[in-house]
């Protein structure tokens, strides 16, 4: 599994390949709230990964229009909770954390480096330099 | 006990009545909840497919306010529990990586030590807080109700990542939890399958048989309810119950509680204390068959 978001980080961000599907939509609507929220607004979420300034969009929307109309039948989404989504305390310490690696971009790949952690196996699987690379 | 405790999103947001029962059981738990209001979202799997660094720092941020509390860190959703294993197992592995991203922390008086604590509140039950000492504590036994686990695949799956070598029954404590509050625990085909949601907004119908699929393979085995420990499970099994019915083509209308409603119930809380009314599919069944239970003893 990680090997496999490894290749669509690589996919999308070295290859700008965008899924035809919302998945790389997703993505981004998701980075780009907890940036500026810190937790995830929900509503948000499914509002931009579906984009609804496409066609396709709106009509995904439409049609995911009566689970949300549930929800706030049952109490469970209110309209503050759907359109007042508070920003965590202490932002600026996200956002400070996503201007780091956002410029830095490290990858760890356990995968190459070997699972077993420092409690267990103080050398580098199969005799390799820990791979960190940015 | 007392514990750092880390809600989610997803309980504060589209499932609130999970953050609110979880409170009111800790309390006839005796466990105390020391929330983690500060730390930011999990990223669930998504931020880390954006950029792992991101992921892994945002993740740590949130292990060193853990650790400044004094006590382990839990958490309610099992969703969280696989994002941050997933970023943990990365953090603990590397001195160099994990100093990377220290660096970082720093500015908010934070430090990650490697190693720590984090379970989910089913875990944490069986573990740590122990399945007698818990029986004890019952005061209305789900005698006759038939609950169906739901896992949710992220403590579940990888079982490397996530303890299984040193808890290999990790994949049966739902079933242990049930049992010891006097409720039938039912096997059904879908227990430990995907919910669907990860896809729901890529492929909303695939999704949506998935858990229509799951719904219907513990009605034909006679349950009277779902329990998860993962809140984003909860949104496909429940919130998505009707159009699941839709795509799969059958009723469905199986009750779908969270793991913290099932213990309150046990433990006499009332349903609507415990946010059971705020459910999509009503949970009048499981209230009926619990009431005849209690008026028969």
């Amino acid at each position: 599994m990680d090997q496999i978001m490894r290749l669509r980080r690589k996919a999308v961000r070295d290859h700008g390949i965008n899924d035809q599907n919302n998945g790389a939509r997703h993505e981004q609507a998701f980075t780009k709230i907890i940036r500026k929220k810190g937790t995830l607004d929900e509503r948000k979420l499914l509002q931009d990964s579906f984009g609804p300034l496409r066609p396709q969009g709106g009509i995904a929307l439409l049609k995911a229009l009566p689970t949300g109309l549930r929800g706030f039948a049952r109490g469970k989404i209110t309209p503050k909770t759907a359109l007042l989504h508070e920003t965590l305390p202490g932002i600026e310490n996200v956002r400070r954390i996503y201007e780091h690696a956002e410029e830095h971009r490290t990858e760890l790949n356990l995968y190459i480096v070997g699972e077993g952690g420092e409690a267990e196996d103080k050398e580098p699987a199969m005799g390799e330099t820990p791979e960190v690379t940015t | 006990m007392k514990v750092a405790y880390w809600p989610g999103c997803v309980s504060r947001g589209f499932t609130p009545e999970l953050h609110g029962s979880m409170a009111l059981v800790a309390g006839r738990l005796g466990i105390e909840l020391v929330e983690l209001d500060r730390a930011n979202c999990c990223g669930a799997g998504v931020i880390a497919e954006h950029n792992q660094e991101l992921a892994d720092t945002l993740n740590a941020r949130t292990f060193a306010m853990a650790q400044k509390t004094g006590h382990a860190m839990m958490n309610i959703c099992s969703t969280c529990q696989g994002a941050q294993s997933e970023c943990q197992q990365r953090l603990d592995a590397d001195t160099g990586y994990r100093d990377h991203i220290n660096e970082v922390l720093a500015a908010e008086g934070l430090r990650y030590e490697a190693g720590i604590t984090n379970k989910n509140f089913l875990w944490l039950l069986v573990e740590d807080y122990g399945l007698d000492r818990l029986t004890g504590l019952v005061k209305r036994p789900l005698s006759g109700l038939r609950v169906g686990p739901f896992y949710g695949c992220y403590v579940l799956r990888p079982t490397t990542r996530l303890g299984y070598q040193e808890h290999p029954e990790r994949d049966r404590y739902m079933e242990r939890v049930i049992e010891a509050l006097g409720g039938e625990a039912v096997e059904y085909d879908g227990s430990r399958k995907c919910c669907g949601f990860p896809v729901i907004t890529m492929n909303r119908e695939t999704s949506l048989r998935q858990a229509g699929r799951h719904i219907g393979d513990a009605i034909d085995e006679g349950a009277d309810a779902l329990v998860t420990p993962c809140p984003l499970c909860h949104l496909n099994l429940d919130l998505q119950q009707p159009d699941a019915a839709g795509v799969v083509g059958r009723d469905l209308g199986l009750p779908v509680l969270h793991l913290p409603q099932l213990v309150g119930l046990a433990l006499g809380l009332e349903p609507k204390e415990l946010g059971m009314n705020k459910h999509v599919v009503r949970t009048t069944g499981v209230e009926r068959k619990l009431s005849a239970v209690a008026t028969a003893a």
